[in-house]
């Protein structure tokens, strides 16, 4: 698995795109806020990370969220998941926001953990800043 | 040794500034809290912060203002964790530097840094939502600023934690 992040608008889904590129089809991209695991697990891009935790968030099923995740990502090992760096902002005023944006970065660090190279993009350049093994 | 660890929200410095931590060589271990619990919330977060220090053995010292307060010995490590925390309370609490918040805290942050062996200051990337907020809170943003790029200037090691992963921009 690779996982992409960054702030909004930096380029993080053309980073995952070139990526993904084959000759032979388009990349699948999964980005509702629904995506259902069945999807993500026959896609090659998984996009809007943070909103798909944020849906989850207000249905009240996060408490499983981990586990999914782990289900996803040994049914479809080479997933690239682009997520949003939300966490670089002023404490939001809503409680809800607060936990949301935290979610996310916990959420971010697990994924990390998990991943064999993770990118940063910012102004649309991608910086690796861990490839499995071998610090970058 | 001095080293700044800066990051967002839920992006793992608080983790990765005790794991550099615990590398240093033995000694004491401080931890410098600047948290001001004021409700539910804050007491939570103190908590989930001192079950992740637990078995580490660091001593706990509650600082909200008035860092020059703080009594180390020279061959301590001391980890200060946050530094957006004690500017608010700097600024913001009757007791605390208000305009002289940037100069004061840095001032106490060097000689910190010259009293013991190893500091370690934990800093948060709140600079990145692009809102323009009132003028407290936008003061409060220019000021924090000013203090990280102070800090960076002092520093041997900086770091921007990203998912975990610290990225090393200085050292």
């Amino acid at each position: 698995m690779v996982l992409i992040t960054g702030g909004a608008f930096q380029g993080k889904l053309d980073r995952a795109r070139e990526l993904a590129a084959r000759e032979d089809r388009e990349p699948v991209i999964v980005s509702e806020e629904y995506a259902r695991a069945e999807d993500i697990i026959r896609a090659d891009i998984w996009d809007q990370f943070h909103a798909w935790v944020k849906r989850r968030m207000e249905e009240g099923v996060d408490a499983q969220t981990e586990a999914e995740l782990a289900e996803i990502l040994a049914a479809n090992p080479r997933l690239i998941i682009v997520t949003r760096e939300m966490g670089c902002g002023l404490v939001p005023v809503d409680a809800f926001e607060r936990a949301w944006r935290e979610r996310v970065g916990r959420l971010g660090c697990f994924l990390a953990e998990r991943a064999e190279r993770v990118y940063l993009v910012t102004c649309g350049v991608p910086l690796c800043i861990r490839e499995e093994e071998t610090p970058c | 040794m001095f080293a700044v660890v800066s990051g967002g929200s839920g992006s793992g410095k608080s983790a990765f500034a005790e794991a550099l931590a615990m590398t240093c060589e033995p000694g004491r271990k401080i931890y410098i809290a600047t948290m001001e619990p004021y409700d539910e919330e804050g007491k939570r977060r103190v908590k989930r912060h001192r079950r992740m220090r637990e078995g580490k053995h660091f001593r706990t010292i509650e600082c909200f203002r008035h860092l020059d307060c703080v009594a180390v010995e020279p061959s301590d490590t001391v980890l200060l964790e946050c530094m957006s925390n004690l500017v608010a309370g700097e600024m913001f609490h009757p007791e605390g530097r208000g305009g002289e918040t940037a100069q004061a805290v840095l001032m106490d942050v060097r000689r910190l840094a010259a009293s013991c062996r190893n500091l370690i200051v934990v800093t948060n990337d709140v600079f990145g939502d692009g809102i323009e907020y009132a003028e407290g809170s936008q003061r409060y943003l220019e000021v924090l600023g000013e203090i990280n790029q102070g800090l960076g200037h002092s520093a041997e090691q900086v770091f921007q934690v990203v998912c975990g992963i610290p990225v090393r921009v200085k050292g």
